[in-house]
């Protein structure tokens, strides 16, 4: 058992950023739903989860109300978010000031948008990304 | 910063955690703990130590909570196993390296990164000499277990 081969061979093991086909064919079909959302101005924010970029949390406005869902429940991942959400009833939702909606929400769902929106260049949905980014700073660094 | 390490913060959390799922969280977790507290990074370590050191600080966070989790939810049931390959060596070390305690997982993984044993011991708190110590014994425990089938 030789040491220094292991070390050497370890060190070629690279972070996964490729997806089974069943998860890029989920991930293109939900793209294309959050695009729409987009477009019809329902989606406020959302992100994407590292390291597989699959869309992981979007927060929603209709009728002056907003609502954060979370798309790991989608994909079935166990997270303290998924369990926190189904705690909840997936969805939780509060009428007013959406930036005050979304700095509640985002205690829970910081990790995955905080990490996507810093980190990759994936974010694909905010209105105005960087009020929207400096609103969930605000309400991290406390 | 994140291209430079990123592979190397995914094979330490592959190595401090269990399973593929906790690898990919505790991933997310380190980055975020790393991105809150770069400012307060004043440049006295090399960052490289303090990458590791928040990401040794995660993994220990990251456990606990694992653990509470597993006391309120009960275990969840096995998922089958989906590709039964021929194991190589990186994959046979890793489930070697998940039979030990996690400070030593820690220590090995160090180790496996080509950390000499000085900043090893800078990461994790301990002399230079304490850390050879105890990857000397880490190298002989792992090869007496190498051949064994968990």
């Amino acid at each position: 058992m030789d040491f220094n081969e292991l070390s050497a061979q370890w060190q070629q093991k690279k972070l996964p950023l490729q997806l089974d086909q069943a998860m890029a064919e989920q991930i293109t079909h939900f793209e294309a739903q959050l695009k729409k959302e987009k477009q019809q101005n329902l989606l406020l924010a959302g992100g994407y989860n590292l390291p597989h970029r699959y869309p992981c949390a979007a927060i929603y406005k209709k009728s002056n109300r907003c609502f954060a869902f979370n798309w790991n429940l989608v994909f079935n991942r166990n997270t303290d978010d998924d369990f926190w959400f189904r705690q909840t009833n997936i969805q939780k939702s509060m009428a007013g000031d959406p930036s005050e909606f979304v700095k509640t929400q985002l205690s829970r769902l910081r990790y995955n948008l905080l990490v996507t929106n810093v980190f990759m260049p994936l974010y694909r949905s905010a209105g105005d990304f960087k009020q929207f980014l400096s609103v969930c700073h605000s309400g991290w660094s406390r | 910063m994140y291209e430079k390490h990123k592979d190397r913060i995914y094979r330490l959390c592959c190595i401090l955690v269990h399973d593929r799922t906790q690898t990919d969280d505790l991933y997310q977790e380190v980055l975020i703990n790393i991105w809150k507290g770069i400012d307060q990074f004043q440049g006295k370590a090399k960052i490289e130590t303090w990458i590791y050191r928040v990401v040794l600080n995660a993994s220990i966070n990251f456990n606990l909570k694992q653990k509470s989790r597993r006391e309120i939810v009960g275990d969840l049931p096995e998922l089958p196993e989906t590709i039964s390959p021929e194991k190589g060596q990186t994959e046979i070390l890793l489930e070697k390296i998940g039979l030990l305690k996690s400070t030593d997982r820690a220590l090995i993984g160090l180790y496996l990164e080509g950390y000499a044993y000085k900043e090893i011991a800078e990461i994790l708190g301990m002399t230079p000499t304490h850390v050879g110590v105890k990857i000397n014994r880490i190298k002989t425990q792992l090869k007496s277990i190498w051949n064994t089938k968990i």
